[in-house]
């Protein structure tokens, strides 16, 4: 571990009581915080004076107190390739995930703040964007597959084959799922498979058409 | 009614309203019709053994005089206040009175000559001041007295140098004005006489052209009859003048005498025919009064007034105690002081039956000619005119409830925004930072391997993950942060997304509207698909929302059972309040078994309070 340099991360959020302490979650957890802003325009001016590894944002924050946190990581995806930023949401708001991730799907998540508590699901999500993949909240994305509807192909999968279906929507890789649900990579396939034809979507070796294609496909 | 025949001639039975409280007793005007009766009999008695043929001449003359005098005693009995019929009088009287010379005496002769052509003077008093009997100006006012000073001056002074006999009448009677024969210095008098004449003359017709000129509709209407008439009279005046000036033997000037006495006779006709016409024009307020019988039609109580006072330009207000002004039945503030100033407006006020002020008439002064009908039209119309009023108080009076329940909706959505964002930065943050504590608390836990600690702390995660999402789903209840953030397709997107029944958003607009339009519109969704979950068994709900020029609508209908009763639930009635607040209707349609559709259209320019 000493060998590799630590994930560089840069935190933004207004509320000072929430900021420190997540800084010293992080810290804590091995990431090194090198920014630490209230606003988003600081934010933005200290990253492009030394970008870190990856940003983590509240959404919510001044002048306005809408969207700016999302605005700035787009802009912060945007500017700097080698960046991923993490969305924090009070709000489980399938329209705030959305708005993100169809801008930029590579290496930008989506993350309630409730789900931040959990170390290791905050330090998975982080490494994730820092690798280039996406991170959609599991309230979230459950919140996508809750919906009722008439005539619905999510409600002919089996309970496994949901399972599958809410990792990918969460933006797992085939290994992740893999990992996450102990079972073989073959099996994996087999559901991703099957899911998608039920679904009637195409299958992509892409991972990020893959997310973008089944988050659009829950949400419409 | 000004001559009230059931009236008895002293009697003092009080009078109603408007009417002829100081008109003259029918014996006066008795009186002044037997007067000139007896005057041009006498005329004629006294005239006729003295005057040469053809008698009609004289006969004619008399008529003059008998048609002034008897226009005037109508003109008094109708319009007793108008000083018309007075000036009428004054003309025939004058008229008759050269005529006394015929009784021979000095004094008789002396007051004859004085008196020859002196009815010219009233005459254009009469014309300069008709249909008011007023003056209106300092120059008409010249011109009259000049005329009354200077033709019985200019007559004295002419007759001071005339010697009848010496003039070659040897019938006539001698002068006794006479102070010595001087035909040079009569000659030039007569000249002098004659060339003021037509000075008068011009001077008079030139300001009834420019009156007819400047005259409004309405007081055209009533000049019209004299103004037609005026012209063959002013001939009369131009011939006596021309034949004065250039010293034309008088033998030439009789033969035109009657046609001009003729063309003098038709003219007080015409002023009588003028002072009445407004009187046959009273038929207008029938009409009126059977026009108000109806509910009052398209154009209105002020066209209705307009048309039965003949006045287009007529302006109504209407008197609002609880503001104390006068507004016109559109609502908008009317000037008075500016009426009172000029003077080509008039005020008339109009009371209600209790005496109070009710409204109040802005029309053209010439309708005062005939108070009268502009009393008759305002009894007729005071009923429609204080239910006008009424409305018109009550459509400010609604106005006002409509205002304060917009604030009231106003006021109950920004303090409930002000809650959701309290419980955001407040207790939602310090829960955030606590679990945040106690993670790191777990963590570093593991360092002292106590299980029993990190099974309670973990517990505490827990509870404080349940505490967070309840307080969010409370928040969220409170007030939607994503309608506010990112308006209406977003908001109900989400709200269909949990919905119970199966909802489909059909179409949605992404522009923003008002605030209390998206409030409006998401509520009555919210609603109705809590409604829908509740009560309707429905299997799918479908939400329309759709916008043109001025309204959104909205609808959401299910396939459920029907039968929802709109009076029952509080959530339909505040929402009806919500939507009628901001000017809009909510319509709900829900025959049993076929499903429940909730229209609701709300304008998009409803107006929002600041916040």
């Amino acid at each position: 571990m000493t060998a590799v340099p630590p994930i560089r991360l840069g935190v933004a959020d207004d509320s000072t009581l929430f900021r420190r302490g997540l800084c010293l979650l992080l810290e804590d957890a091995g990431f090194e915080v090198t920014i630490e802003a209230d606003n988003p325009s600081r934010l933005i001016a200290l990253v492009e004076s030394e970008p870190p590894d990856a940003v983590i944002v509240d959404i919510k924050m001044p002048p306005t107190f809408t969207d700016e946190g999302l605005r700035a990581a787009s802009e912060i995806r945007v500017r700097h390739a080698n960046t991923g930023v993490l969305v924090l949401s009070q709000y489980l708001e399938v329209h705030y995930a959305m708005k993100l991730i169809d801008e930029q799907v590579e290496g930008v998540g989506y993350l309630l703040k409730d789900s931040v508590s959990n170390v290791a699901e905050l330090t998975d999500a982080v490494r994730r964007v820092v690798a280039g993949g996406s991170v959609v909240d599991p309230g979230v994305v459950a919140e996508l597959l809750a919906r009722r509807r008439r005539d619905n192909p999510v409600d002919d999968l089996t309970p496994r084959e949901r399972e599958v279906l809410s990792l990918m929507a969460e933006g797992r890789s085939n290994w992740a799922i893999q990992e996450g649900l102990f079972i073989s990579a073959r099996t994996v396939e087999t559901h991703v498979r099957n899911i998608l034809m039920k679904l009637g979507l195409e299958e992509t070796p892409d991972d990020h058409r893959r997310v973008l294609a089944v988050l659009t496909y829950l949400r419409s | 009614m000004a001559f009230d025949k059931d009236r008895s001639p002293h009697g003092a039975r009080p009078s109603v309203g408007f009417t002829n409280a100081d008109g003259y007793p029918a014996w006066a005007l008795i009186l002044l019709g037997g007067s000139a009766l007896a005057l041009g009999a006498l005329v004629l008695a006294l005239g006729l053994p003295l005057a040469a043929p053809p008698n009609s001449l004289l006969i004619v003359h008399v008529l003059v005089g008998w048609s002034f005098l008897g226009s005037s005693v109508v003109a008094l009995a109708k319009r007793p206040r108008n000083p018309v019929g007075l000036l009428m009088a004054t003309v025939g009287g004058l008229w008759f009175l050269p005529a006394i010379a015929f009784a021979g005496s000095p004094i008789a002769v002396a007051v004859g000559v004085v008196a020859d052509g002196v009815f010219w003077a009233p005459l254009a008093h009469l014309l300069l001041s008709f249909p008011t009997g007023r003056l209106e100006s300092t120059f008409n006012r010249f011109v009259v007295i000049f005329a009354y000073v200077w033709i019985p001056s200019g007559n004295t002074l002419s007759a001071m140098f005339l010697d009848p006999a010496s003039a070659g009448c040897i019938d006539c009677p001698p002068n006794p004005l006479m102070l010595r024969d001087d035909p040079a210095a009569f000659a030039v008098m007569s000249r002098v006489d004659a060339a003021l004449g037509a000075v008068l003359a011009i001077a008079v017709l030139g300001l009834l052209v420019r009156r007819w000129h400047r005259a409004s509709a309405p007081a055209r209407r009533v000049l019209r009859p004299v103004w037609w008439a005026v012209w063959p009279a002013f001939l009369v005046a131009v011939v006596f003048i021309v034949f004065d000036l250039l010293d034309l033997p008088n033998e030439d000037l009789v033969q035109f005498l009657p046609l001009m006495n003729l063309a003098l006779a038709v003219l007080p006709v015409a002023f009588l025919v003028s002072l009445l016409r407004t009187r046959l024009d009273r038929s207008m307020v029938s009409d009126l009064l059977i026009e108000l019988q109806r509910p009052l039609p398209q154009r209105g109580l002020r066209d209705a007034l307009a048309a039965a006072l003949g006045d287009d330009s007529l302006e109504l207000g209407l008197w609002l105690p609880d503001i104390g002004r006068h507004v016109s039945n559109r609502g908008s503030q009317l000037d008075l002081v500016n009426v009172e100033n000029t003077g080509n407006r008039y005020a008339t006020e109009v009371r209600d039956s209790d005496g109070k002020p009710l409204a109040v008439l802005i029309h053209d002064p010439a309708l005062l000619d005939d108070p009268l009908r502009v009393e008759a039209v305002v009894g007729a119309a005071r009923l429609a005119l204080e239910n006008e009023r009424l409305q018109a108080q009550l459509l400010a009076q609604l106005e006002e409830a409509r205002a304060s329940r917009i604030r009231i909706v106003e006021a109950g959505d920004q303090a409930r925004r002000r809650l959701e964002r309290d419980l955001h930065d407040g207790a939602q943050q310090r829960l955030l930072a606590l679990s945040l504590a106690v993670e790191r608390a777990r963590s570093l836990s593991a360092n002292f391997g106590s299980s029993a600690l990190a099974d309670l702390l973990a517990d505490v995660t827990d509870q404080l993950k349940m505490s967070l999402v309840e307080l969010r789903e409370l928040a969220r209840g409170i007030h939607p942060a994503l309608l506010t953030d990112e308006g209406l397709l977003p908001a109900v997107d989400s709200i269909a997304r949990r919905a119970q029944v199966p909802t489909k958003i059909v179409s949605i607009p992404t522009e923003r509207y008002p605030v209390a339009v998206e409030a409006a519109a998401y509520y009555v969704i919210a609603e109705a698909l809590t409604n829908a979950a509740r009560h309707s068994a429905a299997t799918e709900i479908l939400v329309q929302v759709d916008r043109d020029e001025e309204w959104l609508q909205i609808e959401v209908s299910d396939d459920g059972r029907g039968g929802a009763d709109p009076t029952h639930g509080s959530g339909l009635r505040g929402l009806e309040d919500r939507i009628v607040s901001i000017g809009g209707v909510l319509r709900i349609s829900s025959p049993l078994g076929e499903g429940t559709c909730l229209l609701a259209r709300i304008p998009i320019t409803s107006t929002v309070a600041p916040e």
